[in-house]
């Protein structure tokens, strides 16, 4: 169990957002999940997240832009990307853009939880 | 290398260009539903986990569980067959072909990049046949590089149409958008579009710009010339 985790998960694949969500909450992990950018910062804004997992290609939108909106509302809020196939320049653009981490499609939710747990005790240090 | 073998070896590159993307662009949206049936499946190990410990499964939950993984079986399976048609259309030059069927298969294909862009394609396809002999893969390539320019063209969210309207001897694409004509990019696009109809296909294209849209009008011979 990992009780007390709160993440917000953005994708903008809906089965695969509500999918996750009901998963990690059998989990013991709170989580959100949305499809937009603008629903992200909604929730970056009223929530209190510990981690957002963000698929780095939207529906019309960057998810490496979304991520810098995030960051500017929230910069201590950790973003691991979800990406279906990381090159060394994309990943390299990630990390220079703030993400502490990334996770390939498809998922393997162990290794999910694990560096989302890694990324919030980097961010607490 | 003289300049016909260069122009061929331009040829060469902007078709595999086409294909690389249109490769990429399934295997990326592939890959997503490969992600989301994985999910899916875990879920229900999921719920197994918890019968075990003793939590009851709700007949109706497994039921849209599978419901799910049954539709995007069905999605994975549409998208692999349009890219095996897409990828057997470069097999022969000439080929006799419902033109139909065609658009059809790069709306498929397409989808996910059009989505990405935040736009709309309606594609009204005619009810009856429509036969056309010509070069399967350059049609496909003329269709691409129209919605590219459709896509490009400077509006936020374009709304896209491709109409096709048969003739005796030639056969009309339109594509249009709601996007302001002089927005359009006539560049590297524009002379893709119109080496590929004139060089390949043996028609013309033309751009037709209005106050409320524009639209790219490509005509091809419904039988190749030298067929």
């Amino acid at each position: 169990m990992e009780d007390g985790l709160k993440v917000l998960l953005i994708d903008d694949e809906d089965d695969l957002v509500s999918t996750l969500v009901e998963r990690l909450e059998i989990r013991g992990v709170y989580a959100v999940g949305v499809n937009t950018g603008n629903q992200a910062l909604e929730q970056v804004r009223s929530g209190d997240f510990d981690v957002v997992v963000l698929d780095v290609k939207l529906k019309g939108e960057d998810g490496v832009e979304v991520m810098k909106r995030i960051k500017q509302v929230r910069s201590s809020l950790p973003v691991i990307l979800l990406t279906g196939h990381m090159s060394q320049e994309a990943s390299e653009a990630g990390f220079k853009a703030g993400a502490i981490d990334y996770i390939l499609k498809p998922i393997n939710l162990d290794d999910l939880i694990l560096k989302m747990n890694e990324a919030i005790n980097l961010y607490k240090k | 290398m003289d300049q016909y073998e260069k122009t061929l070896e331009q040829r060469r590159r902007t078709d595999l260009s086409f294909f690389g993307r249109i490769m990429a662009n399934v295997s990326h949206e592939f890959n997503n539903v490969i992600t989301v049936i994985g999910e899916l499946s875990g879920l229900l190990q999921d719920l197994a986990v918890l019968a075990e410990r003793g939590r009851p499964i709700q007949p109706e939950k497994l039921q849209k569980v599978t419901e799910n993984i049954t539709r995007h079986v069905a999605r994975g399976k549409e998208l692999i067959s349009n890219m095996n048609r897409f990828s057997h259309s470069v097999d022969e030059p000439l080929a006799d072909f419902d033109l139909r069927d065609t658009v059809r298969n790069m709306e498929i294909l397409t989808h996910r990049l059009v989505e990405r862009r935040q736009a709309t394609l309606d594609y009204r396809q005619p009810e009856e046949e429509l036969r056309m002999l010509a070069d399967p893969f350059a049609v496909r390539h003329a269709l691409f590089t129209c919605l590219e320019i459709g896509m490009g063209a400077s509006s936020s969210t374009p709304a896209l149409s491709i109409e096709l309207r048969p003739g005796e001897k030639e056969t009309d694409i339109l594509l249009s958008s709601d996007a302001a004509g002089n927005a359009i990019d006539e560049g590297e696009s524009w002379r893709l579009l119109l080496s590929t109809v004139k060089d390949l296909l043996g028609g013309r294209a033309a751009l037709e710009k209005g106050e409320n849209g524009f639209m790219i009008r490509i005509t091809i011979p419904t039988k190749t010339e030298n067929a």
